[in-house]
């Protein structure tokens, strides 16, 4: 377990210098975005890499967390408690559907119909809440403009000083490095190792006498808690919440996220995240190519050519050339099993 | 509930139309090693699930050491301390053999014994040697071995074997038992099993199943020459 | 009396739109255990169809009933082939693959098309129940509906193919070994679904505005009704679509057509936790 504390540390040491030379380069405020979209991959990376429970509604926590945020900080003006709900309701709400689920047995295509259609249906109900009877305290929801003009992140304590800027992103990028170390340390816990051993072998694991069905429900709500941290550092970046963050596209992007990044690692899915946010980014900037269809495209390609993932592959690749090759390469997949779901190593990075 | 540490009463299971196992009345005494045997399609695998969780019976109950223990879940049984084996090897084929057993031990030992747990477990179904090794990779019966170092690290007093021997060479059954010998000595067995030579060597009780309900019990030997139990092996096999 | 004879012609509706929407995924799904999150995307591409084909003076009846389910059946085959194919028995790695091809699709329509809404109108006109104005196109697809299911039906009940289709989904090995090509029965089958899939986006063509992002509009409600039928293709379809359709138009005649949608959601989360058994048993069948 300490050696892999090591690992994460070093890990982290490398990625807080890249974030800190990374301003040379693309300015802080599109940084912000990436680390936060980091930070959203990393939750889905560990409950979907690490869990096994492929979630098709990941933005339902990241959107749920920017207007608890949102709402909250309307009503209450100073940022500390609104940013503690910003992260405590989509873990209660990710606790309550994960138990739905979890203790219905339900496998893993349903899981991905429940998921789905509850972002849908938190995505419905913001649009239609336009009208004046919608308000939570003194907070109209907007319907489809949104909640605009709230109280972004401060100095705890201080309304007036506000993070903004080059400031916010030395936050993002902070929250980020915590959040991974945090992650790595709950994976190298006992929790962790038998959460990783429930994504494996469900059966197994009950028969020694551990309750997995509360254990994926506590993992599923720890994935909510962090996207939803995210949600709420996206709702002080932008400095407005719309139903958008509940779209099917957000969701599918999540995904694709970790798909490219790769599952079963936790740098892998933000490194994902970071990549296609600034080629979307990019893309954005001309209009030759759409892309949404670039973004399909590599999804498509990703599923096929590499349903590891492109970091464990460029992996792979690189630890033929250069080293011995991993002990195992192909153990027989489950009869009818979803390869993306369970990946076939764990890595430690 | 006397000195029985696993009884049923009027256990029954339906699939549908099918009664697999038809009011079965069952009892294990402390200590006691026991074989389930029968024909195919007997019932008796069945009624291996019902006790262990595995599967919901439709009537009857289930007592495992005084509790009440019908339609439980599978770790609400395991956590009595009750170590269950299913047929096919349930392993972690991504872990290493040291994690699958280290799995085990922490759910019942306290933080600072389980390395030696670990090793005391692997080292009685030898397979230290392969600590580090991927359980994906070992043969089938290297992987039987691995799983009954889980049940033996996890210190149960109850073990509960679905067909250990199937698919194991004739070396790898005299193995086991001895291994099965040796572990009825501080746990009640009962095994589920196909394989008349391995009975043998075990000795014991043996229960034989036949249409989904008990139709002897007796000593093995006894229990191979009665005529009825020839006839419904040989009856169905031929 | 002819509020009453609305409320009739409503709900039907609301239950006829589900049962075309849905037709083709339910084929998809129910023949190949494949879920085609792409299923929406492959409308939109019918809807254009249809409307690119009335431009150019095709009669809207041709465009909508054979030009719009030929192009689209013929694009599935493409898909069936270069993705579908690759991912059979890996029902998640379909799912994303689809998903995927349905942000392709709609990249591509908004290169194509632009992202404005475009149209036609309808070719039946509206006419008046007592007071009330009723749209006559709704009868229209009450038909399709009914059409399509009696289709269906006589197709996998009555025909040599609907048999070996459905041989060839309970056990491969066994059609295989019978002389049938199950490559072949999957294609085709996944041909059939992508053209219903092209006839339902010719069927709302000119009842909503199109645009690229149209199907995630159709995805969700189709998912869930397919998601949610019960052990069989066709009952189980019919089965769903009664059930959401009238509670969905219910609640949108009682209140706005967003409550409408957000109780068909509801009832589709509370149905698949009360009913996690009824429904995998799907899995294990191949029935009609």
């Amino acid at each position: 377990m300490a050696k892999e504390m090591k690992h994460a540390f070093l890990v982290a040491l490398v990625a807080a210098i890249l974030l800190a030379i990374a301003p040379a380069l693309i300015g802080t405020y599109t940084l912000t975005l990436l680390v936060i979209y980091g930070i959203l991959a990393l939750s889905l990376g560990l409950i979907w890499g690490f869990g096994g429970v492929l979630c098709f509604g990941q933005a339902a926590f990241f959107g749920l967390g920017a207007y608890a945020y949102a709402i909250a900080a309307i009503n209450i003006g100073e940022s500390t408690v609104p940013l503690v709900l910003g992260i405590a309701t989509p873990f209660l709400f990710a606790a309550a559907l994960g138990a739905m689920m979890f203790y219905g047995r339900l496998s893993d295509v349903y899981l991905g119909v429940i998921t789905l259609v509850v972002t849908l249906l938190f995505f419905r109900f913001m649009n239609s809440s336009a009208g004046p009877q919608y308000v939570i305290g003194t907070a109209r929801l907007g319907g489809f403009n949104g909640i605009p003009g709230f109280q972004t992140l401060n100095v705890p304590g201080t309304p007036s000083a506000y993070i903004i800027g080059d400031a916010y992103y030395y936050l993002t990028a902070s929250a980020l490095l915590i959040v991974y170390l945090l992650v790595r340390w709950l994976l190298a816990s006992p929790f962790g190792r038998i959460a990783v051993a429930i994504r494996e072998n469900e059966l197994r694991v009950e028969l020694l006498g551990y309750d997995a069905r509360a254990r994926k429900t506590l993992l599923f709500a720890v994935g909510g808690a962090i996207a939803g941290l995210a949600g709420t550092l996206y709702a002080s970046w932008a400095e407005i919440v719309t139903p958008g963050l509940f779209s099917l596209g957000q969701s599918a992007e999540i995904i694709i996220w970790c798909i490219v990044g790769g599952l079963g690692t936790l740098v892998g899915p933000v490194i994902g995240a970071m990549l296609l946010a600034y080629l979307k980014f990019a893309l954005g900037q001309q209009s030759v190519i759409d892309n949404t269809l670039v973004l399909g495209a590599i999804l498509v390609l990703c599923v096929l050519l590499m349903p590891r993932g492109v970091v464990p592959t460029l992996g792979t690749v690189l630890n033929r050339i250069y080293r011995r090759p991993p002990a195992r390469r192909d153990r027989p997949r489950p009869a009818g099993s979803q390869t993306a779901a369970t990946p076939p190593e764990r890595a430690h990075v | 509930m006397s000195e029985s540490v696993v009884q049923t009463r009027g256990l029954t299971m339906r699939f549908g139309g099918v009664t697999a196992v038809d009011a079965v009345d069952f009892s294990l005494r402390r200590n006691e090693l026991r074989c389930l045997i029968g024909p195919n399609g007997a019932g008796k695998s069945t009624f291996f699930k019902c006790i262990t969780g595995m599967l919901k019976c439709t009537s009857g109950e289930v007592w495992i050491n005084g509790h009440e223990t019908t339609n439980w879940d599978p770790h609400q049984v395991a956590r009595l301390g009750v170590g269950i084996k299913t047929q096919v090897p349930s392993v972690l084929d991504g872990f290493t053999v040291r994690e699958n057993v280290w799995l085990a031990a922490h759910r019942v030992t306290a933080a600072d014994g389980v390395a030696s747990r670990v090793a005391e477990a692997m080292e009685r179904l030898a397979v230290s040697s392969l600590a580090d090794s991927m359980v994906g990779s070992l043969s089938h019966g290297e992987r039987q071995r691995v799983e009954l170092s889980m049940i033996l690290a996890s210190r149960p007093w109850l073990i509960l074997l679905d067909e250990p021997a199937a698919g194991l060479t004739a070396a790898e059954i005299a193995t086991l038992g001895h291994i099965v010998t040796d572990l009825s000595r501080d746990a009640a067995i009962v095994i589920v099993e196909h394989d008349m030579q391995f009975i043998r060597s075990i000795a014991g009780l043996v229960t034989v199943f036949a249409q989904g309900r008990i139709l002897m019990e007796d000593q093995v030997d006894k229990v191979m020459a009665d005529a009825r139990v020839r006839e419904v092996y040989l009856g169905r096999k031929n | 009396m002819d509020l009453a004879a609305i409320f009739a012609v409503e709900i039907l509706y609301a239950i006829a739109s589900l049962v075309v929407i849905s037709s083709g995924l339910a084929v998809v799904f129910g023949m190949m255990r494949v879920i085609n999150l792409a299923h929406g995307e492959f409308m939109m591409v019918g809807g254009y169809v249809t409307i690119v084909a009335v431009r150019s003076g095709i009669n809207i009846y041709i465009a909508m009933l054979v030009v719009a389910p030929l192009v689209v059946g013929v694009l599935g085959v493409i898909v069936e082939r270069l993705i579908i194919r690759r991912l059979y028995g890996r029902l998640v790695d379909t799912m994303l693959a689809s998903w995927g091809l349905s942000l392709l699709l709609i990249g591509l329509a908004s290169m194509i098309f632009g992202n404005t809404t475009t149209g036609i109108s309808p070719p039946i006109p509206g006419f008046a129940i007592g007071r009330y104005q009723v749209n006559g196109y709704s009868f229209f697809i009450i038909l399709a509906a009914i059409a399509i299911l009696v289709a269906m039906f006589a197709v996998l009940a009555g025909t040599r193919a609907g048999l070996v289709a459905r041989g060839a989904m309970q056990d491969a090995a066994m059609a295989s070994a019978l002389g049938y090509n199950p490559e072949r029965v999957y294609m085709l089958t996944f041909f059939a679904g992508s053209a219903l899939a092209g006839l339902a986006g010719g069927l709302f063509a000119p009842l909503l505005g199109l645009v690229p992002t149209i199907g995630g509009a159709y995805i969700a409600k189709a998912f869930i009704t397919v998601i949610s039928g019960g052990a069989s293709v066709i009952a189980g379809l019919v089965s769903s679509a009664v059930l959401f359709g009238s509670t969905s138009q219910i609640f949108t005649l009682a209140t706005t057509p967003m409550v409408g949608e957000i109780a068909l959601l509801l009832i589709a989360v509370v149905l698949l936790r009360l009913m996690p058994q009824g429904i995998t048993s799907r899995f294990f069948r191949g029935k009609m």
